[in-house]
């Protein structure tokens, strides 16, 4: 009784707020476009007609014919015609198109007007996309970065955001892992919270999305993942959001870094905002083209593991050790040992093992990947359109995992009448992906331990031709629980994730210069994850245990009201305004349903319907937000520019007490090149600097933090569940957005005809009431209560530097080099001393980064026993060989808090270095890539590097203690089972690997073919192309990958590696073709 | 027209913004809805009470048992907290002390909050009584672990609303004497609330519960004429007969059993309400066939051969608590210990036992009540209590011993009575014998560890000196 009454408490409250909203919205549209009707005027004048060719006599389709001092202008159709009536005589046709120079002709008493455009090869001159509206490059006065659809060109990815790695200054990309479709890192000018959300917002076409979703932290799975109600809670995203996008469709990106840029977001700027821009028709001939691309991957870089003899002789040792240490003689037969410390003959004499198996071989594998898309672009004055559909496949290299991804876009636009004009963008996606558990212990099942960690002395098949397995392995612990291909074949982990985004625009033009806009746009996702752990899979020390699975169904709906109503103007020729005001409204709902099954009959069925479905649940959260805005683009001569903006955002994650919240930012530039005095220095093709301040604010802070909940916890009644409930999370009335304060200075600089053209900026930006748990006295029955309490800061400096270094009649090479350094320190947490773990090896203190490492100090190996009678003491039964530490707290003894920052995840700086050649119709493109002063945990090493004598180690294990007299390499201690030492396996400096890499990420030869040949085949282009991705890594690093991040998008606990999916080396063959 | 579209805009984010902004979380429960009716509070109730799994699912056996001479570790490669209790040697960082003293805290503050609310809300008076009762037991309850392990706590009797209402709150320790006097005035408060309840099961708190708990409150005093007394009373209620068999005390399915006074429920079934016992009590071997699916134990608390050793001939309760040796998967046994009592040898998933844990039973109230009137000097009357529990045991009877014999012989005899139950530390410390029984056990085993006598209190725990720096360490610590 009691839960339907609550039910429909609930119903009412979600009826009532939608619909006055969408019903004042839909009445105040109507109205303004009764308005807008009545005030259209009409205007009488002459018709200018004209035809624009480029100065190879090629029509030009699509190009802007504006009069002067207005907004007022006309686009040529297809044949390169416009036509376009003119008031007065003093009139002036400005001609612009992207690309070409522009020009301006005053009209006079001319009828006809047939113009050249030639082409300008200044990029500075692009137009830029801000968030709601346009802006060229030249006037802009923030920090944005543009990346365009031909910059992209690594055709074995699955999404763009790989493809931007190395390309944007002040942007560190990662690659976490190598899983097909699986997660990446964009961090913008530094990591930006420490609970709160890290990503930056992503604005596809207009229409902010929601990643709410996120969170692929594959440090959580572990075996409690594998019971029923586990396999219910295991959520974690393993497909990146944002390879719902197919990157083929993307025509340029821009990236807005500095606050005075991002401050028009108001309330979601602070991490930095992604714009994507679809592709979309142009007034030209219609287009067909197809792309079509195959290649091949595999293993870019094997463990370097111990052979069968290195093991025998290391596991050997390691028991030896471990029976000597029990005081016992290494003579001693195994008559005399107890079975942990037994030496199998064969063992004693390596060199007659003939077995040697890599099992690295055995999971890894050749796997294509092929990548296709057809699309249609065109249009004319009235219609454009662009339509496309994609299909992407790629198998990974661990056998069992793979990613699909069907995607299909409509853009549509429609000029109605010179005052209206309509669009809509459409696109939908569907992918699928199976992920087999590769990171983690191997006593979970988890792959790339497995296959490391086992015996290279057990052959993978037993004489039947069955997967091996002998019992007196396991009893005595040697060789491994059970095969890595049995845990390939009895786990799996598949997604779908379908994408739906919808998002129409009106355009009115009220007067000239005066543009209402107004969009309605909805995201539709679900998702499905459905996971099987057959009874084959081992549990630690159990080798069944009984099959398990899990079904998770998530739907998430987002939808955007946006209403701007933009003004521009020239006046008196030199004062040029850009004016826009804006209402937004968005709300987004999150609905998911999951449910576990265990006590499986057989393996046979891996559908819940053939166990016992036993647990499951039902969690919907939702957010809505509100804002208003506006904005002023200000230029004087277009040599003073200042630009202000303002955003009011109220949201539904607030407290109550801070509803609403203004971010305001004022930036100016200078156009030094502009100025008279600047036109002496002809090799200054620009001079430009740019000052801005901002505060915009991070709201990944929770849907329902600021109230008071209670959470379920059951109790056992008569055999069965009692549901009781208690106080979970303490309201807050007060709580608000993370706040971003930043102040960028920028120069950009071109020389030489934009021969050499740089961009440098320097920021500062201050973060503060970060969300941090204030941690509660425990007698207070709260652990913590989310509060606005800390402060971080991140600041830096990045370049960018665009060369022409040739220029020939048939060779050209030009170069793209990036470089930027971020520095982020914690400034103030809730109580000075405030220490809060990231993970168990990871602190965030005051003053060192986020997640630093924390780790036991490790200062060498003991060498002998006066070396340890003269150090702090560690523990009585320490022996020579084993790990000697600093004794941090000074005390005299070596405990668990003699932990100190030895490290952090974050690089001083990345860089990206890019080549473009061309040679006539060849063209060749090589990228590199770094980051240096990263560091990584290699957790994978607690396993396969800690020298307990039962798994097989990395042959850096090779260089251990052996004896005062064979010390090995001073950091690798004695092997010894069951690390009698007690010194400390886990957590000290020794896993701790500097991450630093160099990178050829990317050569593309692309060979164009002439249009003479092209012509003949009745085809518009052809180019077919090469390509090898992660060609070759330079590192230090001993894991698969430098990049590898088993926490996924979890960057609070970023850099350590728990054997996580190793990138591949990709060569792909394509072809585009275009008719 | 600019003004009247700015006007339009500026009314239609006025007008329904609030409303919109304002979303609450429809899957969950806001404590602005709930405690509004009795079912309501028993809701809540049943949160309290399920607390008490979490606290004896591990850190009170740790902290209770395996730092005493019962239990030792078989496992090669323990945590630091689990070395630290297995060799006397806590430390302020140990984390089954913080985990007893949040789990306390939790529970204490979960009761605390019912007693805040249920007085605004009308609802029928017998069952009001039954729940003020309840929660009142709860609290003393885990407040007399509070006080047993860490001296000197803080005293919170109200609820928390807010992060500032707790930052204006004075968390520092107060006498042990203040926390006593707050368990007695729950206890008598609760045995008087709970009085007229005669339905409710083991898991919830009785009359019978809160006297027995009280009883045992005034031994720990050595207020051993009151303890007596209440005790007395406990038994003259003739509700808790001794079982018969010993064994199916400890065995699946024990809930609701005669002798159990209160119990800590379990349930099996992969449902998240599992306990570790099965593979706590039992070795880390791999080949071990104690259990469906060869689950591995874990060795983290297992039977010391002292202990093993400690049974008298005939002892009944010997097969019922110690298993021994280790049957092999391969038919062979190995030479080592594991717990019979507790363990759900039908689970084949680790951390999910299903058998209930017994915290107060009627054997508990006969040898409290032995203890009391030794204490008093009544030996001889005490005699026949002790001689019920030996006789269900399969022992002969004692008589004629002197007082001080008469309390080695309790003492032993709870040893191997309660063994599993959480109660030889604090028996130990109770008679003030902890230092000399548990250091010798050590010596025994040629160990130099050592109790001290800073080391009959646990150390607060470091990381609640940090949050709240008034509080104050132990000494010693």
């Amino acid at each position: 009784m009691k839960g339907k009454t609550f039910s429909n408490r609930v119903y009412t409250n979600y009826r009532i707020p939608n619909q006055p909203i969408f019903r004042l919205m839909m009445i105040v549209f109507l109205c303004l476009f009764m308005v807008f009707q009545g005030i259209a005027q009409t205007d009488q004048g002459k018709v200018i007609r004209g035809r624009i060719t480029g100065t190879d006599g090629i029509l030009l389709p699509g190009v802007n014919v504006i009069l002067k001092g207005t907004a007022k202008g006309v686009i040529t159709d297809s044949d390169g015609n416009y036509a376009m009536e003119v008031k007065g005589k003093d009139a002036t046709l400005i001609f612009s198109f992207i690309g070409f120079t522009p020009q301006e002709i005053a009209v006079g008493s001319k009828t006809t007007i047939n113009v050249v455009l030639v082409e300008d090869i200044r990029k500075i001159d692009d137009v830029i996309i801000v968030g709601y509206g346009t802006q060229r490059k030249k006037d802009l006065t923030g920090s944005i970065a543009r990346v365009s659809a031909e910059d992209m060109n690594q055709p074995s990815a699955s999404s763009f955001d790989q493809m931007l790695q190395g390309k944007v200054a002040g942007v560190q990309i990662s690659q976490s892992t190598g899983s097909p479709g699986g997660n990446v890192n964009v961090i913008v000018r530094g990591i930006s919270s420490i609970t709160g959300g890290t990503q930056p917002l992503y604005v596809i076409d207009g229409f902010p999305i929601s990643m709410d979703s996120g969170g692929s932290n594959m440090l959580s799975f572990g075996s409690s993942t594998y019971t029923s109600a586990g396999m219910v809670n295991n959520i974690q995203s393993r497909i990146n959001p944002l390879s719902a996008i197919n990157p083929s469709d993307i025509e340029s990106i821009e990236i807005l870094k500095d606050a005075s840029s991002t401050a028009i977001y108001g309330s979601r700027g602070a991490n930095g905002v992604i714009i994507i821009t679809t592709k979309r028709g142009k007034s030209e001939k219609s287009k067909i083209s197809f792309d079509a691309s195959y290649g091949v991957q595999g293993i870019a870089h094997k463990l370097d593991m111990m052979n069968a003899q290195e093991y025998a002789q290391y596991v050997a040792e390691g028991r030896d050790n471990a029976y000597v240490y029990g005081g016992g003689n290494a003579s001693d037969p195994n008559s005399m040992r107890p079975i942990s410390q037994q030496v199998r003959p064969e063992f004693r004499n390596p060199s007659s093992i003939t077995q040697s198996t890599d099992w690295q071989d055995q999971i890894f594998r050749i796997a294509p990947v092929q990548n296709y898309q057809l699309s249609a672009t065109g249009g004319n004055e009235k219609l454009k359109y662009h339509l496309s559909a994609g299909y992407f496949d790629q198998q990974g290299i661990i056998k069992t995992s793979d990613y699909q991804r069907y995607s299909i876009r409509s853009n549509i636009d429609v000029i109605i009448s010179d005052k209206l004009k309509i669009g809509s963008s459409v696109s939908g996606s569907y992918s699928t992906g199976r992920f087999p558990n590769t990171e983690g212990h191997y006593g979970t099942g988890a792959i790339l331990t497995m296959a490391t960690a086992i015996s290279p002395t057990i052959p993978v098949y037993d004489d039947q031709g069955n997967y091996y397995f002998n019992q007196a392995d396991v009893t005595d612990g040697l060789g491994f629980l059970v095969s890595p291909l049995i845990a390939l074949r009895e786990f799996s982990d598949k997604r779908k994730v379908s994408n739906v985004l919808f998002n129409n625009f009106l355009e009115y033009k009220i007067l000239d210069g005066l543009t209402f806009k107004t969009s309605v746009g909805i995201n539709f996702e679900t998702n499905t994850i459905k996971l099987w752990k057959s009874s084959q899979i081992p549990n630690f020390t159990t080798l069944k245990s009984l099959a398990t699975a899990g079904v998770t169904k998530t739907e998430s709906l987002n939808w955007l009201n946006e209403n701007t109503l933009s003004y521009k103007h020239i006046f008196k020729e030199k004062h040029s305004l850009d004016a826009l005001i804006g209402l937004t409204a968005q709300k987004d709902s999150y609905d998911r349903l999951s449910a576990g099954a265990s006590n499986f009959p057989t393996d046979y069925v891996t559908y819940l319907s053939a166990g016992v479905v036993n647990s499951g649940t039902h969690y919907v959260s939702e957010w809505s937000m509100m804002s208003v805005m506006a904005r002023i683009n200000y230029s004087y001569a277009g040599k003073y520019l200042l630009t202000a903006t303002v955003r009011r955002d109220g949201s539904s994650k607030f407290g109550a007490n801070n509803k609403w919240g203004t971010f305001p930012s004022v930036s100016v530039g200078y156009n030094v090149s502009e100025e008279s005095f600047m036109k002496s220095l002809t090799f200054v093709s620009n001079l430009k600097l740019r000052l801005g301040y901002g505060l915009s604010g991070n709201n990944q802070i929770g849907n329902y933090t600021q109230i008071g909940l209670l959470s379920p916890v059951n109790y056992v009644d008569n055999n069965s569940l009692n549901p009781g409930l208690v106080p979970s999370n303490l309201a807050n009335n007060n709580l608000a957005w993370e706040k971003s304060a930043q102040i960028n200075f920028g120069l950009d600089l071109a020389l030489f005809k934009d021969r050499i053209s740089l961009t440098a900026d320097i920021y500062k930006d201050k973060k503060t009431d970060l969300l941090l748990a204030v941690q509660l006295p425990a007698a207070s029955g709260f652990y913590n209560s989310m509060q606005n309490v800390g402060d971080i800061e991140n600041k830096g400096i990045e370049v960018g530097l665009q060369t022409i270094n040739l220029r020939g009649k048939k060779f050209e090479w030009t170069s793209n080099f990036t470089i930027s350094h971020n520095e982020n320190k914690v400034v103030k947490l809730a109580t000075a001393n405030a220490r809060i773990f990231n993970s168990a090896n990871q602190v965030t203190e005051v003053g060192s980064p986020i997640a630093s490492f924390f780790l036991m100090n490790q200062t060498g190996i003991f060498q002998n026993a006066a070396e340890i009678a003269s150090s702090p003491l560690q523990s009585p039964k320490v022996q020579p060989g084993d790990m000697k530490f600093e004794d941090i707290t000074g005390d005299g003894k070596i405990t668990a808090s003699d932990k100190k920052i030895v490290g952090s995840p974050w690089p001083d700086f990345t860089w990206g270095f890019e080549n473009h050649f061309t040679y006539g119709d060849f063209s060749l493109n090589v990228s590199l890539n770094g980051s240096q002063g990263a560091e990584t945990y290699f957790m994978g090493g607690e396993v396969i590097y800690c020298l307990t004598g039962v798994q097989n180690q990395l042959a850096l294990a090779n260089n251990r203690w052996r004896s005062a007299s064979e010390p090995g390499d001073g950091v690798t201690p004695r092997a010894i089972r069951n690390n009698f030492a007690y010194g400390f396996g886990t957590g000290t400096s020794r896993l701790l690997f500097d991450a630093s890499y160099v990178r050829i990420k990317d050569i593309n030869l692309t060979y164009n073919v002439p249009k003479k040949i092209t012509s003949r085949l009745s085809l518009n282009s052809v180019a077919i192309f090469a390509d090898v991705a992660n060609a070759f890594t330079f590192t230090k690093y001993p894991g698969y990958d430098p990049e590898s991040s088993t926490s996924g998008d979890n960057l609070t606990s970023a850099g350590i590696d728990y054997m996580t999916y190793p990138l591949a080396r990709t060569y792909t063959f394509g072809v585009k073709l275009s008719f | 027209m600019k003004k009247y579209l700015l006007i339009a805009m500026m009314l239609i984010s006025s007008v329904s913004c609030t409303d919109f902004l304002v979303l609450q979380p429809e899957n969950q429960i806001s404590e602005n809805t709930f405690y509004q009716t009795a079912n309501d509070f028993n809701t809540a109730l049943v949160g309290a009470y399920a607390g008490l799994q979490d606290l004896h699912n591990a850190s009170v056996l740790d902290l209770g048992e395996l730092i005493t001479d019962n239990l030792e570790i078989q496992w090669t490669s323990p945590e630091v907290s689990e070395m630290e209790c297995d060799q006397a040697n806590v430390t302020s960082t140990n984390v089954y002390v913080s985990s007893v003293w949040s789990n306390c805290f939790t529970i204490v503050s979960r009761c605390n909050n019912i007693l805040a609310r249920i007085d605004n809300v009308s609802f029928d008076a017998n069952l009001k009584s039954q729940y003020k009762g309840e929660a009142l037991f709860l609290r003393a309850y885990c407040y007399f672990y509070l006080v047993r392990f860490f001296g000197d706590v803080p005293i919170v009797k109200q609820k928390f609303s807010s992060p500032e209402e707790i930052a204006a709150f004075d968390m520092t320790r107060k006498p042990a004497a203040d926390a006593y006097a707050l368990i007695i005035d729950d206890l008598q408060n609760s045995a008087t609330l709970l009085a007229n309840m005669t339905t409710l099961k083991k898991e919830r708190a009785s009359t019978g519960a809160a006297k027995t708990l009280l009883g045992k409150v005034y031994l720990t005093q050595k207020d051993y004429a009151k303890s007596a007394a209440v005790l007395k009373e406990v038994i003259d209620l003739n509700k808790y007969p001794l079982a018969v068999n010993y064994k199916t005390l400890f065995s699946v399915n024990n809930s609701n059993l005669g002798e159990t006074i209160f119990e800590i429920r379990y349930l099996s079934g992969n449902l998240g309400e599992g306990n570790s016992f099965s593979s706590l009590f039992t070795p880390g071997l791999f080949n071990m066939a104690l259990f469906p699916g060869n689950m591995n134990g874990s060795g983290r608390m297992d039977p010391t051969m002292d202990i093993y050793n400690s049974y008298e001939t005939g002892d009944l309760r010997k097969a019922a608590s110690i298993g021994y040796p280790v049957p092999l998967t391969n038919g062979q046994t190995q030479n080592l210990t594991y717990g019979m009592k507790f363990v759900d040898f039908t689970t084949g998933v680790i951390g999910d036992g299903g058998v209930n844990f017994t915290s107060l039973r009627y054997a508990d109230v006969i040898l409290m009540y032995a203890e009391a009137l030794n204490e008093t000097g009544k030996t001889t009357e005490a005699h026949p209590y002790l001689n019920m529990i030996r006789i269900r045991a399969g022992l002969p009877t004692l008589s004629g011993l002197g007082k001080s014999d008469f309390a080695l012989a309790l003492e032993k005899e709870r040893r191997v009575e309660f063994l599993y139950e959480g109660q030889r530390w604090f028996d130990l410390i109770r008679t003030g014998r902890a230092q000399t029984v548990i250091n010798k056990h050590f010596a025994d085993k040629g160990l130099t560890f050592k109790v001290e006598d800073y080391e009959l209190l646990m150390p607060i725990p470091q990381g609640e000196i940090y949050i709240n720096p008034k509080l104050t360490q132990n000494t010693g610590y």
